[in-house]
């Protein structure tokens, strides 16, 4: 790693005052333009971000968040015992069916185990994965080209895209019981 | 909100997820407490209009708490935030696409006491914001944790979805087309 690198990554620690400069990299510094021009840089945005915005009251913040999480949890148990009663008489049903269709058929049954399957809806609740593991071990030029090509998809791309389901559970009961339902 | 008061300060974000999950909301009020700063200092940063940047604070936490199942513990809770609230801030974007996107060059500069401030430094400010606002969004978002927040190659890639040689490449990238800027 080059002296100019590993300047670079000092330096965000340096301007938000977590380390100073060594006398080593003050010398590298007083000489070497690049590194200068990145350093002014990185402090000037530091500062920038140092006062851009201050949260107003985060007292108010968490009880909003509260509120809404409580709001959230009364509706999801309100509504779970409605869809538990009818997942519960919808399996019951079920197995009702399959007895009477037996008996009417004739048959004996011994101990034979049954087993009821349901089909479970794929869900696409995994966030989208991109690993680029390859591209850890590349040379930085190599990374470059390779990083050009690659920006724009990246930069469209879902990562940490977090779908909108309540509860996984709640939606495979409601799907099993409208099915039953016709 | 008293949840300061009664909880322990050297208490890591994973016990006090964990105390959340377990029903204790004083834990939550404490991550909240703990991270509500940097993460809204990053959505403004960032590009989020100063008016939205509360209401995409608390949707972020209110979104990391649904779903504490998802935090991989492979960043840190703040870097995962980071990356709710960049995802957030994404889909705030396309909502507003054909009415405004950004609006860094409409902001405001700090106040400054001294009526005869230096011109040079609030045109530097100013340029500063056009050529963010300018950036790919990943190269704005890995500039902006690496030199506002401090945070690792491997952190900023946890809580951006891609990986830390991608992340120093976008970093790299950010630095050489704003440096010109400063000079």
């Amino acid at each position: 790693m080059s002296v100019c690198t590993q300047l670079s990554d000092r330096m965000p620690g340096v301007a938000l005052g977590r380390a100073p400069w060594t006398s080593e990299e003050q010398r590298h510094l007083a000489v070497c333009a690049g590194c200068r021009a990145e350093w002014a840089l990185v402090l000037a945005v530091a500062r920038l971000g140092a006062g851009s915005h201050a949260l107003g009251n985060p007292s108010a913040t968490a009880a909003g968040v509260l509120r809404r999480l409580r709001t959230q949890d009364v509706r999801r148990r309100s509504r779970r015992p409605a869809w538990v009663a009818a997942g519960l008489a919808a399996a019951a049903a079920a197995v009702l069916v399959v007895r009477t269709a037996r008996d009417t058929a004739g048959g004996t049954h011994p101990a034979a185990p049954e087993t009821t399957r349901i089909a479970m809806p794929a869900t696409s609740a995994a966030p989208p994965d991109f690993p680029l593991p390859e591209l850890d071990s590349l040379p930085a030029d190599a990374l470059d080209s390779v990083l050009r090509v690659l920006d724009e998809p990246l930069a469209r791309a879902g990562a940490w895209e977090l779908p909108d389901l309540d509860d996984p559970g709640d939606q495979v009961l409601e799907q099993t019981v409208a099915h039953k339902e016709g | 909100m008293t949840a300061r008061a009664t909880t322990d300060p050297s208490t890591d974000d994973g016990a006090l997820a964990a105390a959340y999950t377990r029903g204790d909301e004083q834990a939550a009020a404490e991550l909240v407490h703990r991270h509500a700063e940097a993460v809204g200092r990053f959505l403004y940063s960032a590009g989020a209009d100063a008016g939205d940047v509360d209401d995409l604070v608390q949707e972020t936490f209110f979104r990391a708490f649904r779903r504490l199942d998802q935090w991989g513990r492979q960043a840190s809770f703040r870097s995962w935030l980071f990356g709710i609230g960049s995802n957030l801030l994404r889909d705030e974007f396309r909502r507003r696409k054909g009415r405004r996107m950004f609006s860094l060059e409409d902001r405001d500069f700090p106040d400054r006491s001294d009526p005869h401030a230096d011109l040079a430094a609030v045109e530097t400010e100013e340029r500063l914001r056009a050529g963010l606002r300018r950036l790919p969004r990943l190269q704005r978002e890995v500039f902006l944790l690496r030199v506002n927040e401090g945070i690792d190659y491997e952190q900023i890639a946890a809580a951006l979805g891609t990986t830390p040689g991608a992340a120093r490449v976008h970093y790299h990238h950010a630095v050489k087309k704003l440096k010109e800027l400063v000079r």
